[in-house]
């Protein structure tokens, strides 16, 4: 019989730490999906159903239950992919850590067919309708709109301007850490940061999409502050949100879950 | 929350709406449905906007029926 297990589907780039998955109280597969040459080529071999693909490849037997996806960085053009592909309506959870980058328009803005996919996504988590989670730095990419850019974005084309939480958000301490960069053309000089809370700078909420952006403590470069979006973000919202949602509901319970066939 | 969208006069697919939780059904790896999200454009893009909008004519239809009552009670 096929084992009947909860799903979080991630890339090898930004992968689910194993100190998390405990927190998964009910049966969780957590796949990681090798990341691609390009990530034009994600879901390759894997449309129409993106979802019947992976599972079907990665953890054969299973049948999923609710699934959620997980991006960091450059993987998040895989989420944004598997939201856009015929398998978006039965996406239950995405969380995006400092990954969502879009165009500039002719007012250098982001640009908003780049950005479609996440506001219908994020429409439906602002009724509370799915779990939608972003994170972001404040580090400021060349050329393109940066992940502060497109989160903003997201918040004001939802007709919001002011920073709240409603429902308030869940105690987001995160314990003392630092980050090492090593020396490179890219990077600079060697250099470990510091991080003894995360440096907060926008914490919002409106029914199931969350936005926490950070500033940058690794200044001018940022290249830590990325990387700390990565070693303390992803586990926070991996298990502040996402494990708190799943545990919270018995998808077995008569009238706690909707079926998306 | 379901509610909320019949009453903003929106029409949610079926396939987008879940206020509990998103389940796949048991045979699912072995069914080829599929369910877009851009479905879910059927809110279009003065989401917001129509929300207010339902926001206030509920806000009126509150001050309608307080109004009523107190005519009913004071008269």
């Amino acid at each position: 019989m096929a084992e009947r297990a909860d799903v979080i589907i991630a890339w090898s780039h930004g992968g689910i730490p194993k100190s998390v998955q405990p927190e998964f109280q009910r049966p969780t597969r957590f796949i990681t999906v090798p990341s691609p040459e390009k990530w034009s080529q994600t879901l390759a071999g894997l449309l129409p159903s993106p979802i019947r693909g992976i599972v079907a490849k990665y953890a054969p037997g299973v049948e999923p239950l609710r699934v959620a996806v997980l991006g960091f960085s450059a993987s998040c053009s895989g989420v944004v992919q598997m939201l856009a592909s015929s398998d978006g309506g039965r996406i239950d959870s995405a969380l995006a850590i400092d990954g969502i980058h879009a165009g500039y328009d002719a007012q250098k803005k982001p640009n908003a067919a780049s950005m479609k996919t996440w506001v219908e996504f994020a429409k439906l988590a602002f009724l509370n309708e799915r779990l939608f989670v972003i994170t972001h730095s404040s580090v400021v990419p060349p050329n393109y709109a940066s992940t502060t850019e497109t989160a903003n974005y997201i918040w004001n084309a939802l007709g919001e301007s002011s920073d709240f939480a409603d429902p308030p958000l869940p105690d987001l301490s995160v314990a003392p850490t630092s980050v090492h960069v090593a020396a490179g053309p890219a990077t600079g000089p060697d250099r470990t940061v510091q991080y003894p809370a995360p440096p907060w700078k926008t914490q919002r909420r409106r029914g199931g999409l969350v936005i926490l952006g950070c500033n940058n403590n690794d200044v001018p470069r940022g290249t830590a502050d990325h990387i700390y979006q990565a070693k303390a973000m992803l586990s926070l919202a991996l298990t502040r949100f996402l494990a708190a949602r799943w545990n919270n509901m018995d998808p077995n319970a008569p009238g706690a879950s909707c079926y998306v066939g | 929350m379901s509610g909320r969208l019949q009453w903003l006069g929106a029409e949610l697919p079926e396939s987008a709406k879940c206020a509990k939780g998103v389940v796949l059904p048991a045979d699912y790896m072995s069914t080829t449905s599929s369910s877009p999200l851009a479905s879910v454009d059927i809110l279009g893009p003065n989401f917001k906007k129509d929300l207010d909008r339902g926001i206030a004519v509920r806000m009126l239809a509150l001050a309608g029926v307080a109004g009523l009552v107190w005519y009913l009670v004071t008269r």
